[in-house]
């Protein structure tokens, strides 16, 4: 089943064209990469799945839905974005910026959110981070606890903004241990950007963006 | 010099059509507290607010309150004839000065002087950052997460303050008749005069001076923070045009509410 899909999706700033009539299909559990450069719209591509970015032409479809007739209840199940920087904000705890979420969204208790948090916190390596503010992180820290948001929110769409970036490689191998065996788990896609030097063995699909379009990586 | 003036009165209505677009904005949020889920999450942050609005403005309160009690009550006491109607005059006094004016007034320069700016400097702050996407991200309303709680909590604060500012004015007035006074008046009979001097309409004046005045209050801050663009310098300036509007609204509200109510 598709997950996420692009039908001739157009996005400019201004008279920068980042996309020009991009289509794009991911399958439910799939895991694709996509390499990207220095402003080739890697970071859009993601915003665009997000919702957080309007196309100019065009629909974005999750699961049969299109992204701009959901509710927010609705994107919230269905997808998630762990931004490159910043994504946290700075009002609450790394914790809260987890927690305050799903109390928002779903009818958890806090003692179920906190068991859901904790377990993959610890896998991370990221739980004594949780009780601190977010200007308290480093870049890295910053991206894992985006990550660690996402994959404890389970939505069907992860999209992860440069995750790799910066990471030494044992962090880096523990990082994508965990991220596997969570999407075995619980089967969601995830699309994630990469640059130079990042792993993409794991991916099913490795994707580039040349000429405002999306092409498949041999 | 009239272009200036009329530059200035079009920013004015700009500001104020917008905390009216808030108000709007908040009312039509309102219902989204009716599911569990969002009210539990808004519970969190207006106690939040509450606190900080309310609760931690106590002690700069209860310093301002005992100073200001005291120079204007030994003032009073200076004046007031000492006969037998003392305390009548000097509960009367007391009424209209510091529960009509200086109460309401004082506690909201306290509130747009502490919590006011904090949350422009907050939202400001935010803004510049572009935090605001982060909310979108997880897909929360910022007018649930920022303006609901702002919206109640500033008026409510208001009001605790001004009933704290009033009850502790209450006993450094009677601090005073304690320490110059010869007549033997107990804290009790002190209360008694202030009760019967105190009126339904004055009751509600004071009230309607605390919710519309915290409500001014909050939205305002929330307008001019979530109006900084790109520029660190557009925070300070956000601060500072805000705490001028608020102080203007909150003196003309004051001003306006006691002349139409008392004169």
């Amino acid at each position: 089943m598709t997950c996420l899909q692009f039908d001739n999706v157009d996005l400019r700033f201004d008279d920068n064209v980042v996309f020009r009539q991009l289509n794009l299909r991911v399958n439910s559990g799939e895991i694709v990469c996509v390499e990207t450069g220095v402003l080739d719209g890697g970071s859009s591509l993601l915003k665009l799945a997000a919702g957080l970015c309007e196309p100019d032409d065009g629909n974005i479809i999750i699961e049969g839905l299109s992204l701009r007739d959901m509710t927010e209840q609705a994107r919230f199940k269905a997808t998630c974005m762990a931004f490159e920087d910043g994504g946290l904000l700075s009002i609450f705890t790394n914790y809260n910026n987890i927690a305050f979420p799903m109390l928002y969204h779903t009818r958890m208790s806090e003692q179920e959110i906190a068991d859901q948090i904790q377990p993959l916190a610890e896998a991370l390596a990221m739980a004594d981070l949780l009780a601190l503010e977010p200007h308290q992180l480093n870049d890295v820290q910053t991206r894992m606890m985006n990550l660690l948001r996402a994959m404890v929110f389970r939505p069907k769409l992860i999209l992860l903004d440069e995750v790799q970036s910066g990471m030494s490689h044992e962090m880096r191998e523990n990082m994508l241990n965990v991220l596997l065996r969570e999407q075995q788990e619980h089967q969601y896609a995830v699309v994630m950007t990469v640059t130079a030097g990042d792993r993409t063995d794991f991916a099913d699909r490795v994707l580039a963006i040349h000429n405002h379009q999306l092409e498949e990586v041999q | 010099m009239l272009s200036s003036l009329g530059l200035r009165t079009r920013r004015y209505a700009n500001v104020l059509v917008g905390i009216t677009g808030l108000l709007g904005l908040a009312i039509n949020t309102c219902p989204q507290l009716l599911k569990p889920q969002r009210r539990r999450i808004f519970w969190l942050l207006f106690k939040r607010q509450l606190y900080n609005s309310g609760l931690r403005a106590a002690s700069i309160n209860t310093i301002i309150a005992v100073l200001l009690g005291v120079f204007v009550m030994s003032k009073a006491y200076s004046v007031i004839p000492n006969n037998m109607q003392f305390i009548d005059y000097y509960a009367q006094f007391f009424n209209i000065v510091v529960n009509r004016e200086i109460g309401p007034l004082i506690s909201g320069i306290i509130l747009i002087a502490r919590s006011a700016s904090a949350v422009t400097a907050e939202v400001g702050q935010m803004q510049l950052y572009r935090q605001f996407d982060a909310l979108s991200a997880v897909n929360m309303s910022p007018a649930l997460v920022f303006l609901l709680p702002v919206f109640f909590a500033f008026p409510l604060s208001l009001l605790l303050m001004f009933f704290y500012f009033n009850l502790i004015c209450v006993f450094t007035s009677y601090a005073v008749i304690e320490l110059y006074h010869e007549g033997g008046i107990t804290l009790m009979a002190f209360i008694r005069a202030l009760l019967e001097q105190l009126t339904f309409t004055e009751v509600l004046v004071s009230m309607t001076k605390a919710l519309v005045g915290g409500c001014l209050i909050g939205l305002a801050s929330l307008f001019f923070g979530y109006n900084v663009q790109d520029r660190f310098t557009d925070v300070s300036r956000a601060i500072s045009n805000s705490n001028t509007f608020q102080l203007f609204a909150f003196f003309v509200l004051n001003v306006g509410l006691s002349y139409l109510v008392y004169l």
